[in-house]
């Protein structure tokens, strides 16, 4: 059983420091998922709180031969699109609202230069990109995320990093 | 290949820029699966009796930073009981009703003192402080402290002996001068992603316990790191203090941070009508000022100040301003815990009162306590002998005091303590019989003081009212 696993095993048993440990190794990729999904902030951070509070619920029901990552990574991701889908529903946004969605989805990056070169991309690259070297995510768990398959976003992943290495130069 | 490395490096610089921009949301998630009331443990709560509330706000701010190599690691973090109760910014929020014993008082007012006294108390430039912050900051670093470094903490805060459990209930006690409208007080420590691991429980137990510090994690040499820090500070001062950090020494591994708001109209308040230009003679030469005016009452005096004690509206606080009749640097060397607590009584009782002629003051304070501090006492908590251990779990290595930084702002007005209006309540028209003068014309001392404990929370020698404007 990996380390996660065990934690959630634990954090099942209602063990809250096993939460804690949890939220310290995961909660940088949950709220870099959320950012990616939704681009806004304030709604990222909802997600990571929510995920950690649902985990926290659920833990029990989780299996122990499943990933636990990835169980947890699912749950981020369901609630993203749960609020996608509560504010398609809510009908058109309001006025000067219309550019807001995917604007701050590259807000972490301290670097302007490499901001720009990465809001240069393709969206879905730039998310595939974002979560492979940012929040260290596989690219199977990528695909899992985004419904792709695994060999569509390996491919999206080299040509979005050969793009960007042509926009971004280290200095 | 190349195209390989390139990815690894922009992937070290996002993951980087990832961790110093997430946010801390345990604590809003620790608060919410309390509520959540999952699984329950053999009927013991997992979580301490304390309550989380959101507040807001602050006026001073003392900052210890801790240095080390770094490392890599998880901890739980279980949250210890307290009768004191803090929201999860680690504001506190509501208090029993502890009280300092007198013998903690009299040492908390001499560690005071002696700070301002070290900084420089000549009158030739504005040193003002919080005592109460710069305390709680350096309680929180004692409580990690063994051995020689904990008994430099004695000496430093000047305790009569070294039993810090006590010394934590009197700190819950100076905490609780600090609730109420007028005042927001709050705790946090800060550690190093990498550093994490190599925590003690119980020192975070002991800082929650007696200041309801709340803990964070981030990566200090992320560049927003700074941003992060910077903006707590000015949320919780309400913007009062702005730290300006831009960067941190790239061996921090943890930041131990108090915050001090406060705002609070007179009891009394000055007339604007009568506020006029006069001259304030600073000891770098004249100023022409506006004086606010007024008859108060708490004067007295004796052959080497006069003095007067100015209550606040919230009814616990006041304003203690003592005038040298001659130079302040004399005064203020002269100054000891005794002789503050004899002046405000001597203000509390006093039937005189004074026709007070008194500078509106906006200035703001900076300055680095670490010579101060290492000449009252704590040197080794700097150097390469410093023992934190208790900070630490075993074979976590070791941590010195880097830094210690202390700011402050000051706002006096017709209204109140940074009040940012002039006026209102008009002078009673009968006035009284003059007895006496005190016109604050030249460099003074000040200190914010709680009524009932005559503990200085805020103190200082002001050289120029108008240092801000």
């Amino acid at each position: 059983m990996d380390d996660i696993n065990r934690l959630l095993a634990k954090a099942g048993r209602g063990d809250g420091a096993a939460l804690e440990s949890l939220y310290r190794q995961l909660g940088n990729g949950v709220y870099c998922l959320a950012l990616s999904i939704l681009g806004e902030k304030g709604a990222a951070e909802d997600v990571l709180q929510e995920t950690f509070v649902r985990v926290w619920t659920m833990a029990h029901t989780h299996s122990p031969g499943k990933s636990g990552r990835s169980w947890i990574l699912a749950i981020a991701r369901n609630l993203c699109l749960d609020r996608l889908r509560a504010a398609q529903n809510a009908g058109p946004s309001q006025e000067g609202e219309e550019e807001r969605s995917g604007s701050e989805a590259l807000s972490f990056v301290d670097n302007l230069e490499l901001k720009d070169a990465l809001g240069k991309l393709e969206e879905q690259a730039r998310k595939i990109v974002v979560l492979h070297l940012a929040a260290g995510f596989k690219f199977r768990e990528i695909a899992a995320l985004l419904g792709e398959k695994q060999s569509r976003v390996q491919r999206a992943y080299y040509a979005g990093v050969e793009q960007l290495s042509a926009y971004y130069t280290i200095q | 290949m190349r195209l390989n490395n390139f990815a690894k490096k922009v992937g070290r610089e996002l993951q980087a820029d990832l961790a110093g921009s997430t946010p801390e949301a345990w604590p809003a998630i620790e608060a919410a699966v309390r509520r959540a009331e999952p699984q329950a443990e053999s009927g013991k709560p997992r979580y301490g009796k304390r309550k989380w509330k959101f507040a807001a706000a602050a006026i001073a701010v003392a900052v210890c930073a801790a240095c080390v190599p770094l490392f890599s690691d998880l901890i739980p973090v279980i949250q210890a009981e307290a009768k004191t109760a803090y929201d999860n910014g680690g504001r506190l929020s509501d208090v029993s009703s502890e009280k300092c014993s007198e013998d903690f008082i009299e040492s908390y007012n001499t560690f005071g003192l002696d700070l301002l006294k070290q900084l420089d108390a000549s009158g030739k430039q504005n040193v003002f402080l919080s005592p109460a912050s710069v305390y709680l900051a350096l309680g929180m670093t004692y409580g990690g402290a063994d051995g020689r470094t904990a008994e430099g903490f004695v000496k430093t805060l000047r305790l009569s002996g070294s039993d810090f459990p006590k010394f934590g209930e009197n700190c819950r006690g100076l905490q609780a001068m600090m609730t109420g409208d007028s005042f927001r007080l709050a705790n946090a420590i800060w550690i190093d992603n990498g550093f994490r691991g190599r925590i003690s429980d119980s020192f975070l137990d002991r800082d929650r316990a007696y200041f309801g510090a709340s803990v964070g994690t981030l990566r200090f040499a992320s560049s927003a790191a700074p941003k992060i820090i910077g903006d707590w500070i000015r949320k919780n001062t309400n913007d009062r203090i702005d730290p300006k950090i831009k960067e941190f020494d790239p061996d921090t591994v943890m930041l131990l941070a108090n915050t001090i708001y406060f705002k609070s109209d007179w009891k009394d308040q000055f007339d604007a009508n009568n506020t006029r230009d006069d001259v304030f003679h600073a000891l770098s030469g004249d100023k022409t000022l506006k004086f606010m005016h007024g008859m108060r009452g708490g004067y007295f005096e004796d052959e080497t100040l006069q003095g007067i004690r100015l209550p606040y509206e919230d009814g616990k606080t006041s304003l203690l301003i003592l005038l040298p009749k001659k130079d302040l640097s004399g005064m203020a060397s002269s100054l000891s815990a005794e002789k503050l607590a004899a002046f405000l009584r001597q203000g509390r009782e006093s039937k005189e009162s004074a026709q007070l002629s008194l500078p509106r003051v906006h200035f703001s304070y900076d300055a680095t306590l670490n010579d101060a501090l290492k000449a009252m006492g704590l040197a080794e908590a700097f150097g390469g002998q410093a023992d934190f251990g208790g900070m630490l779990r075993p074979g976590g290595g070791n941590l010195a005091i880097s830094k210690v930084q202390h700011m402050t702002a000051l706002s006096i007005d017709e209204k109140g303590t940074e009040a940012a209006a002039a006026t209102t309540v008009a002078m009673v028209a009968s006035a009284p019989v003059m007895e006496h003068e005190m016109n604050v014309d030249h460099p003074f001392f000040a200190a914010i003081m709680n009524d009932e404990s005559g503990a200085a929370l805020f103190a200082g020698v002001i050289a120029d009212p108008s240092a801000g404007e």
